[in-house]
């Protein structure tokens, strides 16, 4: 269980915000924690994946994908506050996120 | 210098026309219509209503392959005129058309012809059951060849992404399994908005059809090199071209290996020829050194 710091919060907000602005070509002064994904930013699947794959790499963590879908299934992420939550736990729980359910 | 080698991509239909933003793109409009005309004389007067304004036909699963064409060709032809030229063309599956016609392998006029005898030959083999294609996000391809052990007439028909997958069979087989799918932890798992099952063996007798019309067809040899989406190597005689247009109807494609391959053959940027942006978000996951730019991205500069 890795330990999250509050610059690793820090970090993973910026992160997600940069990611979404860029991906979905608005400016990151219109995205908040309580912007949703699919009905504010026109989001997806795909680029949830591809976020999921940037933090794996960033913080070297050892998940597969398919925990974090059980995951999901009971922790559903409609908010980008929701989602850098779930991804704050996911590096400090890895694949262990599951016990949490 | 490094030489940026280029790849149009081709969808196989169009899911919704938000990129479109040709009414303010010079020339594009005229071009197209006049594309439209032709190809309601060909095959279906309807398309000389078409308007994307009104998001026309994305239900109608033959006009939007024949838009996809035409879109397709219209873009292609357009960039090529501003000097944009592919060093390589491809389709995603039925997109291969306008690939081909780019190429200089097959007339306008066949390409539609080709899109409308397909569609045929498979209404036929498909009308005695209720088939389709499904969309599977989030686990990889040995997690999905599991759960097909308990369907065995589900076929994994392309991968997108290593862990993007379609899926084609009959419905209630593949209703089924995305309920396990969503069981197992998949991200994303839905039907598609078809109700054919491209690309798997419930083809293969529509495809033996099919056959009969390519081969009667003057196709000519390429002035621009195609790469199979099937075995990703490059399309070279027409008597290729003919077993590809047949063969593309029944065996599984791979679009994930199919753009790996170009980016080793030096493709750093790939266009998608198309009013939507779908192969360009489904390559968010591809890592390289390439780009991916969308119709509108183009044309707008």
């Amino acid at each position: 269980m890795a330990l999250v710091t509050e610059r690793i919060k820090t970090e993973v907000k910026e992160i997600v915000y940069d990611f979404f602005a860029d991906e979905c070509e608005v400016n990151k002064s219109e995205i908040s924690d309580q912007t949703n994904i699919i009905n504010d930013l026109d989001g997806d699947s795909l680029m949830f994946l591809e976020l999921i794959e940037i933090f794996k790499k960033k913080y070297a963590l050892e998940i597969e994908l398919k925990t974090i879908g059980k995951y999901a299934i009971k922790n559903p992420v409609e908010t980008i506050g929701q989602l850098i939550d779930m991804q704050i736990l996911i590096i400090e729980h890895e694949n262990r996120i599951l016990e949490l359910v | 210098m490094p030489v940026i080698k280029t790849a149009f991509i081709f969808p196989a239909f169009v899911r919704d026309y938000q990129d479109d933003k040709s009414p303010r793109i010079e020339n594009f409009n005229n071009h197209l219509n006049h594309l439209l005309d032709i190809a309601s004389r060909v095959v279906d007067p309807e398309l000389t209503y078409f308007d994307p304004l009104q998001q026309d036909f994305l239900d109608h699963e033959l006009r939007t392959q024949y838009v996809a064409y035409i879109y397709g060709c219209a873009i292609s032809e357009i960039l090529q005129q501003r000097s944009i030229y592919p060093d390589f063309l491809c389709g995603y599956s039925m997109g291969i058309y306008s690939a081909l016609n780019q190429g200089g392998a097959i007339s306008f006029a066949d390409g539609l012809l080709l899109i409308r005898s397909a569609f045929q030959e498979i209404s036929y083999t498909t009308m005695t059951g209720r088939f389709g294609m499904a969309g599977i996000i989030g686990l990889t391809e040995s997690d999905i060849l599991e759960i097909l052990t308990f369907f065995p007439e589900v076929e994994i028909t392309n991968q997108n992404s290593p862990y993007s997958f379609v899926l084609s069979g009959r419905q209630s087989d593949l209703e089924n399994v995305l309920i396990k799918a969503i069981e197992e932890g998949a991200f994303h798992a839905r039907m598609l908005n078809v109700t054919v099952p491209y690309h798997s063996h419930f083809l293969k007798s529509a495809a033996l059809q099919f056959a009969k019309f390519v081969y009667t067809l003057d196709i000519r040899s390429l002035k621009i090199p195609v790469v199979s989406v099937l075995s990703q190597d490059l399309i070279k005689s027409p008597e290729d071209i003919k077993a590809e247009l047949v063969e593309n109807l029944y065996k599984h494609f791979n679009w994930y290996k199919t753009q790996l391959k170009l980016m080793e053959d030096g493709v750093t940027r790939f266009i998608e020829c198309s009013p939507g942006k779908s192969l360009k978000k489904n390559a968010r996951t591809i890592e390289g050194d390439c780009q991916f730019e969308s119709m509108h991205e183009i044309l707008s500069r």
